[in-house]
């Protein structure tokens, strides 16, 4: 491990990601004030049209209340179902499960919420008539609705597994079977051992991440788009508007909006540490008053809750496949009255192309962001914590802010729109989770093992290739697949660096959620949800199946 | 200890240039000195032995000779293997065997393909089955070609290890405490089997351990230039091999 490999992965990690990111930015911030313009554009500067857009105020104010309220449930939620789970089923099989969860891309899963939720959705005709009366769907608006109440549902439901799978990580580096015993001997039961001794352990690992599902929920387009209300919608789908305008003086008004997002989420960062301040000064002052029990909270948080969000995120999976093979299905009817592939076999060519270019965008960037990820944990023993924010920026600012700027570069040079570039900014939004996912089996890899591969007076790349990385076999299968789901849920980036010549199953299945036919939204959802299914299923598959005969390579 | 006959020793050997030879071997972490100015010369077939408790860099002496050293630890003087030096040499190209307490065999391979990776490269096709056959028959395991290295007892993930590290055709072995994860009667009866091999092979050895009755028994003629010392030990006829002490390493 020579200096020269430590310093060629760093330059080639900074390279990949953070100026791109940078350099996006910067673009954005220069075609926001004027000082890039576009050919025939008339205006000055974006920042002043912007403030005069209608409801622009409005959109924001949504924005701040979605994307808030989403962190907060999707927290509140995660810490409940890990109660339950570590209560109830044991957290070992909670942690294999859930990536498969996560693996459900976001346009997949809002379309399914919705099918669920509609007037017309699923459990409208559940009820109906029977309970509701109801013969012809309501006139509620229980999805779009103008507070944005379902886009926040969504968002709380979509973003609590990923909280979990932290919650879950956090939790195993404690000692808390040991502070349970203790807890339950001083007279606790186990929902005031939870809230007053094990939770603040956790809460410093998952303040991160926290800030991660803040900046993501705050620049939500695809979710948002299904979900939220139309008029107005929220910041960020209207920024997205603008910038896809035809008229090029919209794109410095985009441009503002985006950088407006930015400080959105810095302010949002900001209040949120200040509210885990307040919380936390509240739980410090209530946590010694003594109070042993609480039965009803503990059933309705401990058992209710997660019961009902393990139920509405599984209705709203199987209600995606009930769709995708319904021929007819009738309002008030609970189940479809008739089923048929026919809609499949119809729309076979609107499926295929999309779906090729998800399969090929997904495989490519996964392989690259694992062999950066190979290359840069070779190279440093242990994640620095100097990089966390380098790798993270990505995943920290609003998507928004820097896509524009990077497509417009990437315009200049007349680079938009080739799929070799739609791998790329795939790469930078792949390689964090892939170089996460590694980093724990690299640090806990047995060096001694490599160290006599050499003294058997083998080349260092004879042992990465013969012992480190067939030991690192199930790992590696498994980060490819995190890779894999990663860049199958990507849209904006799609989107604009693709300059919407690059369709992917996510794109296709958004813009036809919006009055298309929901049969075939619910075959994109399908194939969208499935892809990533399948990738995981093979990643436990292949390593079980190569080390059947090897005891020691079992998990 | 006798230096002088020490150092009289090490020229003569330099000189014809066989075994393993430290010349003014020193290593420290910043202000610590864990060896200073060791002079020592192991010939072929003789198992020095090095003792010490845990911490001292014992097994930072072995990672020195045998090229994987931390960076953290600073270290001078000389290493001669047979005549070659071995200071700047890749681990890979030092023909030191390295065998560690635990058998470390690759666990995604089978026992004969773990065999089979220490092989050189320059034995081919037909002769590389056969070798690892020779291996395994000569240790009493024949036919375990194709067992998982899992499924093996305490005792044969040693002897494998052993072969493993034999095979690669080293010209000096490096024991980091090999013997500490057997129990009593395993643990004699791989001692003598690895003194065996090691008076077979004619590889100088270091042996790191706790235990002082790791170290090797020889009859009185052999390595007589190192068992005159005053602190070996005798037993009748014979004697002890050299044990170095690391608290006297340090300071000397």
């Amino acid at each position: 491990m020579s200096k020269y490999h430590r310093s060629a992965s760093s330059a080639a990690v900074v390279l990949v990601v953070a100026i791109p990111v940078l350099i996006g930015a910067f673009t954005t911030v220069a075609i926001s004030t004027g000082a890039i313009r576009f050919q025939e554009s008339t205006g000055g500067n974006g920042w002043g049209a912007l403030w005069q857009q209608p409801g622009v105020y409005k959109s924001l104010a949504l924005t701040v209340s979605t994307a808030l309220g989403g962190v907060i449930a999707a927290l509140l939620l995660a810490v409940c179902l890990l109660y339950a789970a570590h209560r109830y089923t044991g957290t070992r099989t909670l942690q294999s499960a859930l990536p498969v969860l996560l693996s459900v891309p976001h346009a997949a899963f809002a379309i399914g919420l919705a099918f669920l939720i509609a007037p017309s959705g699923w459990i409208a005709r559940l009820i109906s008539p029977a309970l509701t009366g109801w013969d012809r769907p309501p006139d509620l608006a229980t999805v779009q609705d103008p507070w944005g109440l379902a886009l926040t549902l969504g968002l709380a439901l979509k973003e609590a597994p990923f909280l979990l799978l932290v919650l879950v990580a956090a939790l195993n580096q404690t000692e808390h079977r040991r502070t349970i015993w203790m807890g339950r001997s001083l007279g606790y039961d186990e929902w005031q051992i939870w809230w007053r001794l094990i939770l603040p352990q956790l809460y410093r690992q998952i303040r991160l991440p926290l800030l991660v599902v803040l900046a993501y929920g705050i620049s939500v387009v695809d979710m948002a788009r299904i979900l939220g209300p139309g008029v107005p919608p929220t910041f960020a789908v209207q920024v997205t508007r603008w910038l896809g305008d035809p008229d090029i003086n919209k794109w410095q008004v985009g441009s503002a909006g985006a950088l407006v997002l930015a400080l959105l989420t810095l302010a949002l960062a900001g209040a949120a540490l200040l509210l885990e301040r307040f919380c936390s000064s509240a739980i410090r002052l209530t946590r010694v008053d003594g109070r042993r029990r609480r039965p009803v909270i503990r059933r309705l948080a401990g058992i209710g809750l997660p019961v009902a969000t393990m139920t509405i995120i599984g209705a709203a999976l199987a209600v995606i496949v009930l769709w995708s093979v319904t021929w007819r299905w009738r309002f008030p009817s609970a189940f479809p009255d008739s089923l048929s592939l026919e809609f499949w076999r119809r729309n076979l060519d609107v499926i295929l192309s999309p779906a090729g270019n998800t399969l090929v965008l997904a495989a490519a960037s996964s392989v690259l962001a694992l062999l950066l990820s190979v290359a840069f944990l070779q190279s440093h023993q242990r994640l620095p914590r100097l990089w966390l924010p380098v790798l993270y920026a990505p995943l920290l600012l609003p998507q928004l802010t820097f896509l524009f700027g990077i497509q417009s570069t990437l315009a200049y040079f007349r680079l938009d729109g080739k799929l070799l570039a739609v791998v790329w900014i795939h790469v930078v939004f792949v390689l964090p989770y892939t170089l996460l996912a590694l980093a724990g089996y690299w640090q806990a890899y047995d060096w001694r093992y490599s160290t006599l591969g050499a003294t058997l007076g083998k080349s260092s790349l004879h042992v990465l290739f013969k012992i480190k990385i067939p030991i690192m076999f199930r790992p590696l299968c498994f980060a490819f697949a995190i890779g894999f789901s990663v860049s199958i849920a990507q849209y904006l980036s799609t989107l604009f660096v693709g300059a919407g010549r690059v369709p992917t199953l996510t794109t296709e299945a958004v813009s036809s959620a919006a009055g298309g036919d929901r049969r075939l939204v619910a075959v994109l959802a399908f194939v969208q949800m499935v892809l990533p299914l399948l990738v995981f299923a093979l990643a436990f598959a292949l390593p079980a199946w190569r080390h059947r005969n090897r005891a020691g390579m079992q998990l | 200890m006798n230096r002088a006959a020490d150092t009289e020793a090490t020229k003569a050997s330099t000189q014809s240039g066989n075994g393993l030879v430290l010349n003014g071997v020193s290593l420290a972490i910043d202000d610590t000195v864990l060896i200073h100015q060791l002079d020592l010369l192991i010939k072929p077939g003789e198992i020095v032995t090095l003792m010490g408790p845990s911490g001292s860099g014992k097994s930072s002496l072995l990672a020195l000779i045998a090229g994987v050293l931390s960076p953290a630890i600073q270290s001078t003087g000389t290493i001669k293997l047979n005549g070659k030096a071995l200071n700047g040499l890749p681990t890979a190209e030092r023909r030191v065997g390295l065998l560690f307490q635990d058998p470390l065999l690759f666990p995604h391979m089978s026992v004969g393909e773990n065999l089979a990776f220490a092989l050189p490269h320059q034995i081919k096709g037909a002769a590389r089955k056969q070798a690892v056959k020779a291996a395994l028959d000569q240790a009493e395991m024949a036919g375990f070609e194709n067992r998982d290295p899992a499924t093996l007892s305490g005792g044969q993930q040693s002897r494998v290890s052993l072969l493993r590290t034999l095979l690669a055709q080293p010209e000096a072995l490096l024991l980091d405490e090999p013997y500490s994860r057997l129990d009593q009667t395993l643990r004699e009866s791989f001692r003598s089997y690895v003194q065996a091999l090691v008076q077979d092979k004619k590889l100088p050895t270091l042996l790191v351990t706790h235990d002082a009755d790791d170290a090797p028994v020889y009859p009185d003629s052999a390595f007589d230039a190192q068992t005159g010392d005053e602190d070996s030990e005798k037993c009748g006829s014979r004697r002890r091999g050299k044990v170095l002490q690391m608290s006297e390493l340090a300071t000397r």
